[in-house]
């Protein structure tokens, strides 16, 4: 497989997903950071901004949409695209995390080559024709979301 | 076990702290690398296998325990790394297996179709495996003979992937008895970008295989049960269309009171019984009988029945009724190894004589009130279909106030229970004494009630058809 080196932070307080989450993507030729719970995440965010970061909506320390927020406010992620991990499907959730401009909500146990190709698809540099429509969405979501 | 892929700076991290509790500068050396000369070594296991070694910067530290102490733990910590690399990826594994067994149940849902489920499944597989073509062979359920189920392409010319570009899992089902079947095998070629498929994607494609297994199983055996139910909706049918071929009700002719009913054997019968006005005014009453049971016999019955209605149209003679039908049925009955009998009687416009004439059927049995004795109407014709053309003979009989007839099928003589013993006519000769006082109606289910008595738990093996006649109405 082609090796994007792309990073992507995994912030989840289950160190076995971490770790699935971590291997699936070296495997697949990315750079990954990891974090356990809120203070790790927001650090790692400080460290090196990622290209995406899959946060957990539960993670220990400070729900992922907080964290989320946080982190934007400071501006740490303006560049990264953010996806929520859940273990339960909550509309009020994905309502939340689609305002707060999270690409996706994605429910645990997910199909790990489903999440893959969909990595791809996030991490995959905008092409001139689709940045405009990348913008043209993004116009429509706070760049400083409320918290 | 292999040296964690993604311990790499975990690694680098424990091994600057291991200089630090160590005091020497040491270094870890992978298996498959080559241990320079004049550094000591330390063996580094996981379990009994050897991974590396940990070097010291000069040959000083050599048998040093320090050393020794730290390649044990550094080997200690890469098993324990190997271990929750091993566990992350079957929580991978089972991630996939879940979802996908959740998509493949949509698909179920969605579809019941071979075809279908299979064409889904690849774009499935497809999708997941990152190839650009794959297929479906199934082995035939009933023989060695492959199927192929289904091909899917993503891209023009993907089904011409490298020969060395393809993945294969076989499609397995456990069976109930915990040994596996092997279905068929499922294919994926054309790897993206090129590359080759790796351990993951092989572990998916098993995967896969499994979860095809069960969901193919589950789409024949709902196949199979779509089958039945069709099979069973015909057989309703066909018992709903002959049962029309039945009189709606019985007629109510001078001087006599008459009933009859059959008993199927199965959904669809072989026997029937049928009233038909003749021209000269009488009434003609038929039981017929065709060999064999099912549908081939219901078929048969169907026209038997409108061939003895055309001719009993247009005569009162059984025999010439008799005669005219079976002209016309030989030909198609002979091919078919088929044949039926028929017990004809005419009942005249007064209601006082019966002629009859029977093709093969069991004589019918007449009761006389007056003498308190039992008659056989016994003529001996052959039955229908069994010669181009054959004479039925006919006779005549006059009836009296109470006099019974009943008119049956071999069906009910022949009714036998679990050891083989046959109703009987004698047996049916004492339901007839016993019950000559009810209303024909009465005792025809009598008579259907004692047979079954008879046969008990062992099953009715053959249609079962009664038409009872008594002359004048009331007690006799």
């Amino acid at each position: 497989m082609s090796a994007p080196a792309r990073r992507v932070l995994v912030a989840d307080g289950e160190a076995c997903v971490r770790r699935a989450l971590s291997r699936l993507l070296e495997q697949a030729g990315y750079r990954v950071g990891l974090a356990a719970d809120a203070a790790d995440a927001l650090a790692e965010l400080r460290r090196e901004p990622p290209d995406l970061v899959l946060i957990d909506v539960d993670l220990p320390g400070g729900p992922g949409l907080r964290v989320l927020a946080d982190a934007r406010r400071g501006g740490r992620i303006a560049c990264s695209r953010v996806v929520l991990l859940t273990r339960r499907w909550r509309e009020s959730d994905w309502a939340e995390a689609a305002r707060r401009g999270a690409e996706a909500l994605v429910c645990k146990p997910f199909s790990p080559a489903d999440l893959l190709n969909r990595i791809r698809d996030w991490t995959a540099p905008v092409r001139s024709g689709a940045a405009a429509e990348v913008a043209a969405a993004g116009a429509g979501r706070p760049s400083e979301p409320e918290v | 076990v292999a040296p964690a892929a993604s311990a790499g700076p975990a690694l680098d991290g424990l091994l600057e702290r291991l200089r630090q509790i160590t005091g020497e500068w040491i270094e870890f050396r992978p298996c498959e690398q080559s241990l320079p000369a004049g550094r000591a070594a330390a063996e580094v296991r996981s379990g009994d296998r050897l991974i590396g070694h940990l070097l010291a910067a000069d040959e000083t530290a050599a048998a040093s325990p320090r050393l020794d102490a730290a390649a044990g733990l550094l080997g200690e910590w890469l098993e324990r790394q190997s271990e929750a690399d091993a566990l992350a990826d079957e929580l991978l594994q089972s991630y996939e297996q879940i979802s996908l067994g959740q998509r493949l149940a949509e698909n179920v849902g969605a579809s019941s179709d071979l075809q279908q489920i299979g064409e889904r499944l690849l774009d499935d597989a497809a999708r997941l495996l990152g190839a650009r073509t794959a297929t479906l062979k199934l082995r035939h359920p009933h023989g060695g003979e492959w199927l192929s189920l289904a091909t899917r392409a993503s891209a023009p010319g993907a089904e011409q992937a490298r020969a060395d570009d393809w993945i294969e899992a076989p499609v397995l089902r456990l069976r109930p008895c915990g040994e596996p079947e092997e279905m068929g095998v499922l294919r994926a070629g054309g790897a993206r970008g090129g590359a080759c498929f790796g351990a993951y994607e092989k572990r998916l494609a098993r995967s896969l295989g499994e979860q095809a297994g069960l969901l193919l199983h589950l789409g024949r055996v709902l196949e199979q049960a779509r089958v039945g139910e069709r099979a069973r909706r015909e057989r309703e049918i066909a018992r709903e269309m002959q049962s029309r071929l039945l009189p709606r009700e019985d007629p109510r002719p001078t001087g006599i009171e008459v009933a009859a009913a059959c008993l199927p054997s199965a959904e669809v019968c072989g026997d029937g019984y049928d009233y038909v006005s003749g021209p000269g005014g009488a009434l003609t009453l038929s039981v017929t009988s065709v060999s064999g049971r099912g549908p081939a016999a219901a078929v048969a019955m169907a026209g038997v029945r409108a061939l003895v209605r055309a001719q009993a149209a247009l005569s009162d003679s059984p025999a010439a009724i008799l005669r005219g039908a079976n002209r016309l049925l030989a030909r198609d009955l002979q091919p078919a190894g088929l044949f039926a009998t028929v017990f004809l009687a005419s009942l005249g416009p007064e209601g006082r004589t019966l002629r009859y004439a029977s093709a093969g059927h069991p004589a019918a049995l007449l009761w006389r009130a007056a003498e308190g004795r039992f008659e056989k109407l016994h003529t001996g014709g052959l039955a229908l279909g069994i010669f181009d053309d054959t004479a039925c003979p006919e006779a005549d009989t006059a009836l009296e106030d109470g006099d019974i007839a009943v008119i049956f099928s071999d069906g009910l003589i022949e009714a036998r229970d679990a050891e083989g013993e046959p109703f009987s006519l004698e047996r049916l000769c004492q339901v007839v004494m016993r019950h000559r006082r009810e209303r024909p109606r009465t005792l025809m289910y009598r008579l259907f009630e004692a047979a079954e008595a008879h046969r008990g738990n062992h099953p009715q093996q053959d249609d079962l058809t009664v038409m009872v006649l008594r002359a004048g109405r009331g007690e006799a």
